[in-house]
């Protein structure tokens, strides 16, 4: 059975998607060629035949996983892995070369064309892959937040917020948030900003723990603020 | 068995699509092929 392989790597992030079925590979492929065809690429590919039998099973793992870095990466770990509908998803984070960056930063000047200044592209530029995998897990969901924050008892913006880090971690099973992320789903919906003092204030009441990840402050909520949930905002 | 690989990099964005199915690469390098040519016509 044919097997087929998507990464998609950003900086010193790597999302990769192994599937034994072609279909789902095409629908990511279109997603994602509709993005890069939007923002005016001048695009540099390559089309290549390789003999697969040099490399063993646990080799183009690492093969794929090292790519990015030109032949030059170094200690890369997988972070995180998930099954979704029998394939595999894998992210994994790499270090990035110091060579490997100077040799990214001269095709960036000379083969690409001045990237398109629509917000949308804007938008591309800023997402993450995490953020695809955020998109995936909602649109899998059973429920939208909108539905969820109105089917139980918000009272305030607070109580608001600790029914979407509810929903993030139980619904989505996202364990962790930034504000950055949760404030995506939540704003649009509540025309309301979770800050960093109320982050703290439910940090202090011990509904949420935060950790520093790579610089990158995230958080969970506790089993606190599940009971919370669960006793007090529960419809 | 042969493996092909279609890689398409744009500044710090990169994707790459690997298969043993030559057709299904020979189709998505086609349908960007020609996506990009449009766009950029």
């Amino acid at each position: 059975m044919a097997t087929y392989r998507l990464t998609i790597k950003r900086d010193n992030i790597s999302v990769q998607v192994v599937a034994k079925s072609g279909a789902l590979i095409a629908h990511e492929m279109d997603r994602y060629l509709e993005s890069f065809v939007n923002r005016k690429i001048n695009s540099k590919y390559t089309f290549a035949k390789k003999d697969v039998s040099q490399n063993t099973a646990a080799g183009q793992t690492a093969h794929y996983g090292a790519q990015s870095a030109a032949g030059e990466n170094t200690s890369g770990g997988t972070s995180e892995f998930y099954i979704h509908n029998g394939e595999q998803i894998n992210i994994t984070k790499e270090q990035v070369s110091t060579r490997t960056l100077e040799q990214a930063a001269p095709v960036q000047q000379q083969d690409i064309a001045p990237v398109n200044t629509a917000p949308d592209s804007r938008q591309y530029e800023q997402k993450q892959p995490e953020d695809y995998l955020h998109e995936q897990r909602e649109q899998g969901a059973p429920i939208s937040l909108k539905d969820f924050l109105v089917s139980n008892k918000a009272t305030d913006v607070f109580s608001e917020f600790i029914i979407s880090a509810y929903y993030i971690k139980r619904v989505l099973n996202i364990s962790h948030f930034t504000l950055k992320m949760i404030n995506s789903k939540f704003y649009p919906i509540t025309n309301a900003l979770i800050d960093l003092s109320m982050a703290e204030e439910a940090r202090t009441r011990g509904f949420i723990e935060s950790l520093d990840e790579d610089g990158v402050i995230k958080y969970t909520l506790t089993p606190a603020g599940e009971s919370y949930f669960i006793n007090q905002l529960r419809g | 068995m042969a493996e092909y690989v279609f890689k398409m990099k744009k500044g710090e964005i990169e994707i790459e699509l690997s298969s043993d199915d030559a057709e299904f690469v020979e189709q998505q390098l086609a349908k960007w092929r020609e996506e990009i040519l449009k766009k950029q016509g």
